[in-house]
């Protein structure tokens, strides 16, 4: 809600996501304007205009056919259940003049609060920052989004970073390679210098194998030809 | 209803621009892309809203919106098959359209906003050199997004809900050669993952339970409490109160597949702790951020719980999560969103609160205010950003607030904009009077959360309080 | 007997392979490397070519929905033992999945392999008829020499043409497949005897022992395991995957295609062909185990692919868990979980083929595969940076791409088994998205900022006529995967129906 408050004297050594970024490039920032801030084209005021009609409208517009009579507009697309009487309970609520501070507390909120932004932000210009300085580990708080991103950074992104780390590290290069096919050749080398061989001839020994295997085969089959 | 034709229309033609304008860049040139997908999208748009206006205040078919009876005039869903395009044993979806209230409205908003969103990108992206690329993705978007919509299953909804997640990693790196969009691009995409990883079972719980993942079956069947066999249980039980495994547990099928539904929700739209990728998002162009990030597909999280409706009300715990998260969600919003400078940040921290406030509508039963208040919503949040970001424009792109001031002086009209979607979207009004569209709709979700609290719906009373003071 | 055109599909790349060496015999003598150039290249890719258009007239020939195998041949070898050939809808789709891959990596050789060219080709055409052989084998025996033999073309291709160190690679390769052979050729010879046929459709028929409460006593338990053994090295599942990302590290970039698009689908093929409907019991009872497996290898290597430098690894991890849900989708047991895996088996054929290639692409410009030496080739290669955003998100499963129907049907027909495998996957699905943009944004986007990459040029003709078919089949899938249900259906049902059955 600030951006209509006065200039306020920026800090130049404000640390804040990325201003250095921000203001400096983004692609098309070669505009051959001045230093002058400056109203924008047309074709980004009509949509402005547009959008304008409807924030004032809209709402008053489709209030009774979406809200107050919802239950036709929306008709089977949305349901409710036949003991939820939350919107009928509104209509009564709006009878009762017992309730009516339930209608009138949201406006005296909002009326406070603008008060309170204007305040801050339009009479009172160093209060928003004496504030901010002042504020102690609550506005440090919400500053840093409750710490969200730090904390999710230590948990979760660091945690699974750690897991595919030791996954790929040590369950498959020590325990799968080392006791699998590494492990294996370490023992064949250890238990017989010729057979390290294989090495190199790895592959005329797996052609041994399927021919032997293909004899061994052919055997039975002849055995049992024979045999019956 | 439009003709079948003007329907095909509005969700297929933006999908057909995107891909003429992303493939053939080369052969019409940049100028060329944004005629194409901002005419089309522009002519969508002005169909749909004259399809809202229709459906709501005339034709033949209209809703009589005044001295309706309660229960009366229940429009149906009309749905125009495309292809099928999944069919394997039980598990079928179609490529379809749905086309009903909710749909409706939803594409009303898509379609308005993401011309308008079209056409103002002609003037702040004029500088790009990468225009094609931009108007292709902002139309892929509105594409997914309707699809998203007018889905009638919920695999197709899953597509439209994964591929407006993906415009949107596509536009928040779009300028890709530096690192700060790259990485909340990547944010973006992965909490929505998680979030996905919670709608993907939640629809394998829906087949698992009903053996079906098109709507009209399975919310047919909640609404009448009928009695089903789900697979891989062998017994027949009336639907609500059927129990199923899950991991470890047993639990009420409806309120296991409302949570887990739920959990898609929050991510899409950036609900307490899965809303650490809305902030970040901001480093996209600030068309974007009014089109997806604020306008538009964070509230699809919103639409999914709203059309899942009959689940909900059956599954009080899981509404009253929705409740909760909600609430939570609208009162840590505003406080982070205090303290922020970058105005977009502070923008998106209101949406984010925003949201809540419609979850919260949603969990205690108000549908309709949650659907009203994401309708009115699109409208003064695609302001405020769209006014924010002439300023930024204007100000040779400085997005710190304190940097700026004197909005009034230079760009009277920009001004003045926004100080209309302030007012709407701390909806100022008078009671029973008239006011701005937010005071409406707010009002009726802390009307409903009131109401609510008074028949004890969990959490209700609480949401209330925040609401107010939120406000 | 009709036209034996499955014998034609199998055996005319091997008529290829021998007419290019007679040719070379006769036009060359001893030393002709350096006369050797690209036309033999182009020789072996007629032939491939040919091998797909006799594949279409095969699948023109397959009436979709039928029952059994189909184009069935028969010729009486030797005892018992025939040489049958036959296929049914899975089968087929493999086929032409084959056929398909072979010409796009023989193109994509083109300019990257530059010595011993005819025996390059040769291996290629070789492998071929193999494999194609694997999938149109109705009998054992005749599966078990086209399984085993497919290998030999492949430790070549390694071997020879591979990188720094292809000994250790193909030295892995050989160990953990020897190890599966051994073990199915004991199951074969068992089986043989048992039956007294190794007709495939006799052996489906036959029941080998089972009993119920003693598990380890029953021959189908060990008969299981021994081809499960087979099987799981060649998927690979955890964990006997390590050879994979060494192989695929150290092959050259056809090599890879082949053999992630290809070879390991051998293995899914082999667990819907032999174990399930032949060793029913035993599968039912190894149910969890294969779960439990598939899970770690879907959580595991997403999570070990994200740490990996080297792109090639990368996506051979990434490999080993979408292989997983093709064995979580096999054992739900359920049509949409079968049917799911099938599509999978296709799909990451595509997909992973396609993303092999697109290493290539970098890695024969700057002949590195390390992620640290890219970063901003969307500034200089804007079509292969769209490209590459296509694979990935249908590597990363988007709707839309081949991926997704894969992933979700065959986690949905695993919810209905276990929800913990359901759950474990649908994890893996995030991680998925992890790695793959990590991977993206680290050499796509960016600044560039390593100096040879200035003058990098754009993918040229060559590589978009290997990439843009792959690209088109991965969407037409994605949005029309009926397209492939439609032949599957029967095989998948009649697997489960030998299952159930009894």
């Amino acid at each position: 809600m600030t951006f209509h408050g006065p200039r306020a004297e920026p800090d130049p050594h404000a640390s804040h996501g990325h201003d250095d970024q921000a203001h400096d490039d983004h692609g098309h920032d070669d505009h051959h304007h001045g230093g002058e801030p400056h109203e924008s084209p047309i074709v980004m005021l009509i949509p402005l205009f547009v959008l304008s009609f409807g924030a004032i409208f809209a709402g008053g517009m489709f209030y009774d056919a979406m809200f107050h009579h919802g239950e036709a507009f929306w008709g089977d697309a949305i349901y409710r259940a036949a003991d939820n009487h939350v919107i009928h309970d509104i209509d009564k609520m709006k009878k009762d003049p017992s309730y009516a501070w339930v209608f009138w507390a949201p406006l005296v909120v909002t009326v406070i609060g603008f008060l309170i932004a204007v305040l801050t932000y339009l009479i009172n210009r160093g209060f928003g920052a004496r504030l901010a300085k002042g504020g102690g580990p609550l506005h440090a708080m919400f500053e840093n989004k409750w710490f969200f991103d730090e904390i999710y950074d230590v948990t979760l992104i660091k945690g699974s970073r750690w897991l595919g780390d030791t996954f790929w590290k040590v369950g498959d290069k020590k325990l799968i390679d080392g006791f699998g096919p590494d492990g294996v050749t370490a023992a064949v080398k250890w238990g017989s210098r010729r057979l390290s061989a294989m090495h190199t001839g790895y592959l005329y020994h797996y052609a041994f194998v399927i021919i032997g295997a293909a004899l061994i085969f052919g055997a039975i089959l002849f055995w049992r030809s024979g045999g019956l | 209803m439009l003709p079948e034709n003007a329907i095909y229309f509005i969700v297929l033609a933006p999908g057909l621009a995107a891909l003429i304008a992303g493939l053939m860049q080369k052969f019409i040139g940049d100028r060329g892309a944004m005629v194409v997908t901002t005419g089309t999208v522009g002519l969508a748009g002005i169909l749909s809203v004259i399809q809202l206006f229709n459906y709501t205040f005339g034709g033949a078919d209209a809703v009589h919106t005044v001295g309706v009876e309660h229960g009366a005039a229940h429009a149906a869903a009309t749905v125009l098959p495309l292809m099928t395009w999944i069919d394997v044993g039980q598990f079928q979806a179609d490529w379809a359209i749905r086309v009903d209230a909710l749909s409706i409205v939803m594409m009303a908003v898509i379609t308005s906003v993401s011309g308008l969103v079209h056409l103002y990108s002609w003037g702040y992206m004029a500088d790009d050199p990468h225009r094609a690329r931009f108007f292709s993705y902002l139309s892929l978007f509105t594409f997914t997004m309707l699809m998203l919509v007018t889905a009638d299953n919920f695999i197709q909804l899953f597509f439209g809900w994964e591929g407006v997640g993906l415009a949107s990693y596509l536009l928040i790196g779009f300028w890709y050669t530096k690192d700060a969009p790259n990485d909340a691009a990547i944010k973006a995409f992965v909490t929505n993952r998680v979030g996905d990883f919670g709608l993907a079972l939640g629809i394998m719980a829906v087949f698992l339970v009903f053996g079906s993942v098109e709507f009209e079956p399975v919310l047919s069947a909640i609404k009448e409490n009928a009695e089903i066999v789900p697979l891989a249980l062998a017994e027949a039980g009336a639907v609500r109160d059927i129990v199923v495994p899950f991991l470890a547990w047993d639990i009420p099928a409806l309120e296991l597949i409302g949570v887990l539904l739920f959990i898609g929700a929050m991510g899409k739209s950036a609900q307490f702790f899965l809303h650490v990728w809305l902030p970040d998002a901001m480093e996209g162009p600030t068309p974007v951020s009014a089109l997806i990030h604020a306008a538009t597909m964070v509230t699809a999280g919103v639409y999914l719980v709203c059309l899942v409706s009959p689940i909900y009300e059956y599954a009080p715990y899981a509404a009253a999560m929705i409740t909760l998260v909600g609430a939570v969600t609208a009162i840590y919003a505003a406080t982070v969103g205090m303290a922020q400078n970058d105005i977009k940040r502070v923008i998106a921290y209101s949406t984010c609160s925003q949201l809540g406030y419609m979850f919260f509508a949603a969990g205690v039963g108000a549908y309709e205010a949650a659907m009203f208040h994401l309708f009115t919503h699109a409208f003064f949040k695609a302001l405020l950003f769209l006014g924010a970001g002439s300023v930024i424009h204007g100000h040779h792109h400085e997005q710190d607030m304190r940097r700026m001031g004197g909005a009034w002086k230079y760009q009277k009209f920009t001004y003045a904009t926004m100080l209309i979607g302030t007012v709407a979207i701390i909806g100022l009004g008078m009671p029973h009077v008239w006011g701005f569209s937010g005071f409406f709709s707010k009002d009726a979700i802390i009307e409903s959360a009131f109401a609510a609290s008074l028949v004890g719906v969990d959490f209700a009373q609480f949401a209330f309080w925040i609401g107010i003071s939120a406000a | 007997m009709d036209f034996p055109i499955l014998s034609a599909v199998t055996f005319l790349p091997l008529a290829g392979a021998v007419l290019i060496l007679l040719v070379r015999a006769l036009t060359h003598s001893q030393s002709s490397e350096e006369v050797e150039d690209n036309r033999v290249l182009y020789a072996g890719l007629i032939f491939s070519v040919a091998t797909f258009l006799v594949s279409i007239v095969m699948l023109l020939g397959f009436e979709i929905g039928g029952e059994g195998y189909q184009l069935v041949e028969e010729v009486a070898w030797y005892g018992d033992i025939s040489y049958k050939m036959g296929v049914d809808g899975m089968s087929v789709t493999l086929i032409l999945l084959t056929t398909l891959l072979t010409p796009i990596s023989l193109v994509a050789s083109i300019g990257s392999i530059k010595t011993r060219l005819t025996e390059y080709v040769v291996s290629f055409l070789v492998l071929e008829t193999f494999m194609i052989g694997v999938f149109c084998a109705l009998d054992l025996v005749v599966f078990y020499v086209f399984f085993e033999a497919g290998l030999i073309p492949m430790f070549i291709i390694i071997g020879v043409w591979g990188g720094i160190d292809r000994i250790y690679a193909s030295f892995k390769f050989f160990l953990y497949t020897l190890l599966g052979s051994l073990f199915m050729l004991a199951a074969v010879v068992y089986m043989y005897l048992a039956a007294g046929t190794s007709d495939i459709v006799a052996l489906e028929a036959y029941r080998f022992g089972w009993q119920d409460g003693s598990p380890w006593a029953s021959p189908q338990t060990w008969l299981f395991l021994a081809f499960f053994a087979s099987f799981a090295v060649k998927l690979p599942m955890w964990p006997v995957h390590t050879w994979l990302p060494d192989a695929h590290v150290q092959a050259p970039t056809a090599g890879s295609v082949i053999l992630a698009g290809v070879l390991l689908k051998m293995g899914g093929y082999g667990l819907l062909r032999f174990s399930l409907p032949m060793f029913p019991e035993a599968s039912l009872f190894f149910q969890p185990m294969v779960f439990v497996l598939s899970v770690i290898a879907i959580v595991y290597a997403s999570l070990v692919a994200w740490r990996q430098t080297d792109m090639k690894k990368l996506i051979a991890y990434s490999s080993v868990a979408h292989m997983g849900f093709v064995t979580l989708g096999i054992f739900s047991f359920t049509e949409i979980g079968v049917q799911g895996a099938v599509f999978q088996m296709l799909s990451h054929g595509l997909i992973s083929g396609a993303l092999f290639l697109i290493v290539g692409v970098v890695y024969d410009r700057m002949h590195t595969r390390e992620i640290e030496a890219y970063g901003g080739l969307v500034n200089k290669m804007p079509i292969y940076a769209a490209l590459f955003m296509l694979f990935t998100m249908a590597n990363v499963g988007l709707p839309g791409t081949s991926g997704f129907v894969g992933e979700i049907l065959t986690m949905v027909g695993a919810f209905q088994a276990s929800t913990w495998a359901a759950a474990g996957a649908a994890l893996g699905v995030i991680f998925s998205a992890v790695y793959m943009l990590t991977l993206y944004r680290r050499t796509v986007f960016g600044e560039v900022t390593n100096p040879a990459l200035e003058t990098i040029e754009d993918t040229n003709t060559k590589e978009l006529i290997c990439l843009v078919p792959l690209a088109a089949g991965t969407l037409l899938l994605g949005v029309m995967p009926n397209l492939v249900f439609d032949v599957t259906r029967e095989s998948s049902l009649r697997a489960l129906q030998m299952l159930g059955g009894g």
